[in-house]
């Protein structure tokens, strides 16, 4: 009797997996907004993933918790996809279809750019972390609110030249990224308009480390030999931390500079001593500057709900920033609650200021980078923390 | 009624339909999936399509793997294969897709049984990590060889089309899908119905007595991989114009590793364990999202909790059905099925 029970159980489940929407769970209104997102929770980007999604989280809390936006309440589906292109497929079906979200934040640079014909078919606005080509008038409903990688480099290139360490000769750079698409894209984008040597630069050498590389020995030496004056690092945190170090252990001179995602805690943890005159780039301001408005406001609503929480990443402070965005666009969107309308709220936004976490925001029809302006920090491998560098560094369109 | 099912000639023990019942059965079956798409959402459409490619993918795993005995980590590779082959037939050369796809399969069956010469000196584990090593290779040129493959990129791949009929939804494609994964179920099946299916399971069960009885083992086991590598070649093109765009990032180890499991899981040297241990490996992880969703109330720890016990759950599936259902979940289907053959009146 016990295996007929069995039987007709997944007999049912099975039935209830094909035929019952799960969107429309009873616990909610049908007057929710809903919000999904796809984000790296057990990948390879994790390190930098799970922040990033609890920020996100942690915003739409803070407006439930005040009551919603006039009146509605957020729901956020948040779903994994550890960094799969499959199962970010899958997400997305299920967030598009099943739960008919109106806007979708994404994470990774390569199923962020599958997505984009997808998006534009089904008329959901997504959010994501990379930059590359908002311009182009095939990707009408993808928007980033940061500085894109490319940019980001510029500036670093810019910074470089400016800064050289021999007078009367040329500034030698070397760039190190990773195989995957949000380390090739950039440079790939800088190398075909030969920015560095249009700069008056001389590039070196470049080097790539995988994702998922333990050690970096090989490449740290080859790049040793070619004797940059700087190294340009596009990786997250954990490449990043196998190849500061090991550049260490060969006794690579270079100054290091890395993109955005070197700005992490953990990552100084990791380097230690390492660590020391690592030059990051940072779109936004660190969890550490409490004097800024808008990380105050973070640091509130975590000790008033999360008091556990002693650290706040930039990751964190990213899909904060996210979550302010949405929130703005809803509230402009108004009564006009669309996929639809709230890309035309989007590209409505001009000068969004956002309690100093980063520089005011503009979206424009015709160009959905959201912000232009970053500024460099420097490691304080005592502190563990970065500290200011140079002012914000407006880089060219 | 009959208690039982008695053959008195080998002709009706090889029978696939032993009965009308098994007929009827499948019949219904075949139009529950056919008139599914009327009733469902795009979401399952989706799963369904993915575990149709599986399907596909995963038969020929088996043929190779379950039925003649060679063990293969390179799967996913030759998968990548047959979909750059088409990928690349159809952008670049302009080919329509229904001569790039057996194209496809016969480049990925060609590769496949390049990287299956070892396999005449060398066994188990040895063979393993020669295939291992063709997963690698495999994977190294797609990246590298950027002016014919766009390296990571990946490549835009077109949507089929027939008479001007475009297969660009998941409804259209659904059926498409469902002919294939039905063309390779018949086939599989069929196959060791023949001699060559037969030559196959001989060398598994015992590679010298079947040379003895005058099996040549290096053909049939160069063969066994190129049939398991055409399948999959049809599988990664059929991929690839379903979702419109591949990148190397979807056909590494992970992937042939997944493949493995799909057939240990179902049943080694069994169809339809191949079919029922796709749907379950593909079934899990959405399981497990749904739930995570329905608690996505409370997210931080839960949420990546549940991310995390997906590769726990997908790990410690396949080490219990190695250690208490060897023969996979077809065995547990044959129990449930003779169980209910008889029901009520069991009389074991």
């Amino acid at each position: 009797m016990e295996r007929r029970t069995i039987c007709i159980l997944i007999l049912l489940w099975v039935a209830a997996f094909i035929f019952c929407p799960l969107g429309n769970s009873g616990a909610y209104a049908a007057e929710t907004i809903k919000i999904g997102a796809v984000v790296d929770l057990t990948g390879p980007t994790n390190d930098i993933g799970v922040p990033y999604a609890q920020g996100i989280a942690d915003y739409f809390d803070k407006i439930n918790k005040e009551g919603g936006i006039k009146g509605r309440m957020i729901e956020y589906f948040p779903i994994d996809y550890g960094y799969k292109l499959p199962q970010a497929m899958a997400a997305y079906k299920r967030l598009a279809t099943e739960h008919n979200v109106i806007a979708l934040i994404g994470w990774g640079t390569g199923d962020s750019k599958v997505r984009i014909p997808l998006v534009s078919k089904d008329k959901i606005p997504q959010l994501t972390t990379f930059a590359l080509e908002q311009t182009e008038p095939h990707t009408p409903y993808n928007f980033a609110h940061m500085i894109s990688y490319e940019h980001q480099i510029m500036g670093m290139l810019q910074y470089a030249k400016d800064h050289p360490l021999e007078k009367g000769r040329k500034v030698r750079v070397a760039y190190v990224y990773s195989d995957a698409e949000y380390g090739r894209a950039p440079i790939r984008y800088l190398k075909e308009r030969n920015f560095a040597e249009k700069l008056g630069l001389e590039l070196v050498d470049e080097q790539i480390i995988s994702q998922t590389a333990t050690e970096a020995v090989s490449q740290a030496l080859t790049l040793k030999k070619a004797k940059p004056d700087y190294a340009i690092v596009v990786l997250t945190p954990k490449p990043a931390s196998v190849f500061v170090k090991d550049a260490k252990k060969v006794g690579l001179e270079a100054t290091i500079m890395g993109f955005s995602f070197l700005g992490d805690y953990s990552l100084l943890k990791l380097l230690g001593e390492a660590g020391k005159g690592l030059i990051v780039a940072a779109p936004c301001s660190y969890g550490h500057e409490t004097d800024v408005a808008g990380i105050k406001k973070i640091w509130d609503y975590n000790k008033k709900y999360h008091p556990e929480r002693k650290v706040i990443d930039l990751q964190y402070v990213y899909g904060w920033l996210y979550g302010m965005i949405l929130e703005e666009a809803i509230k402009k969107a108004g009564d006009n609650l669309t996929g639809e309308g709230l890309k035309n709220a989007l590209e409505t936004c001009k000068n969004f200021e956002t309690d100093g976490i980063s520089r005011p925001i503009t979206f424009t029809p015709t160009d959905h980078r959201g912000s232009y302006e970053f500024k460099l920090s420097i490691a304080n491998p005592e502190k563990g923390t970065f500290e200011p560098l140079s002012d914000w560094i407006k880089v060219e369109k | 009624m009959p208690c039982g099912l008695f053959h008195t000639a080998y002709q009706t023990d090889e029978r696939i339909y032993k009965s009308i019942w098994v007929k009827a059965w499948l019949v219904a079956f075949g139009l529950f999936l056919l008139l599914l798409p009327l009733f469902v959402r795009d979401y399952v459409l989706y799963i369904s399509n993915m575990i149709y490619i599986f399907v596909v993918g995963a038969i020929g795993l088996n043929i190779l793997t379950g039925f003649t005995g060679q063990i293969s980590i390179g799967h996913g590779a030759f998968m990548a294969v047959g979909a750059y082959a088409s990928a690349i037939l159809t952008t670049k050369l302009g080919l329509p897709f229904w001569i790039s796809l057996p194209c496809a399969g016969f480049f990925a069956a060609f590769t496949g049984m390049i990287f299956g010469i070892p396999s005449l000196r060398i066994k188990g584990l040895y063979l393993a990590i020669a295939t291992l090593a063709a997963q690698f290779i495999i994977e190294y040129t797609i990246i590298h060889w950027e002016r014919l493959t766009n390296g990571i990129t990946g490549m835009s791949v077109p949507s089929p089309s027939l008479f001007g009929f475009v297969f660009d939804t998941d409804k259209k494609f659904y059926y498409l899908l469902l002919g294939f994964a039905a063309l390779a179920v018949i086939t599989g099946r069929n196959l060791f119905r023949t001699r060559v299916g037969r030559a196959f399971i001989a060398i598994r069960d015992r590679d010298i007595s079947a040379e003895l009885i005058g099996v040549d083992i290096f053909k049939y086991k160069l063969l066994a991989f190129g049939i398991s590598s055409f399948y999959a070649g049809v599988a990664g093109s059929l991929w690839g114009h379903y979702t419109n765009v591949i990148t190397p990032e979807h056909f590494t180890i992970v992937l042939s590793i997944d493949y493995l499991a799909m057939i240990i899981v179902g049943g080694l040297g069994s169809i339809l364990g191949t079919v029922l241990g796709v749907i379950f490996m593909i079934l899990i992880p959405e399981f497990l999202t749904t739930v995570a969703v329905l608690l996505k109330s409370t997210f931080g720890e839960i949420t990546t909790l549940i991310s995390a016990i997906k590769g726990l759950v997908f790990g410690l599936t396949i080490v219990l059905f190695l250690l208490f259902e060897p023969d996979g979940l077809s065995e547990i289907w044959r129990r449930t099925r003779d169980y209910w053959n008889l029901w009520p009146f069991s009389y074991r």
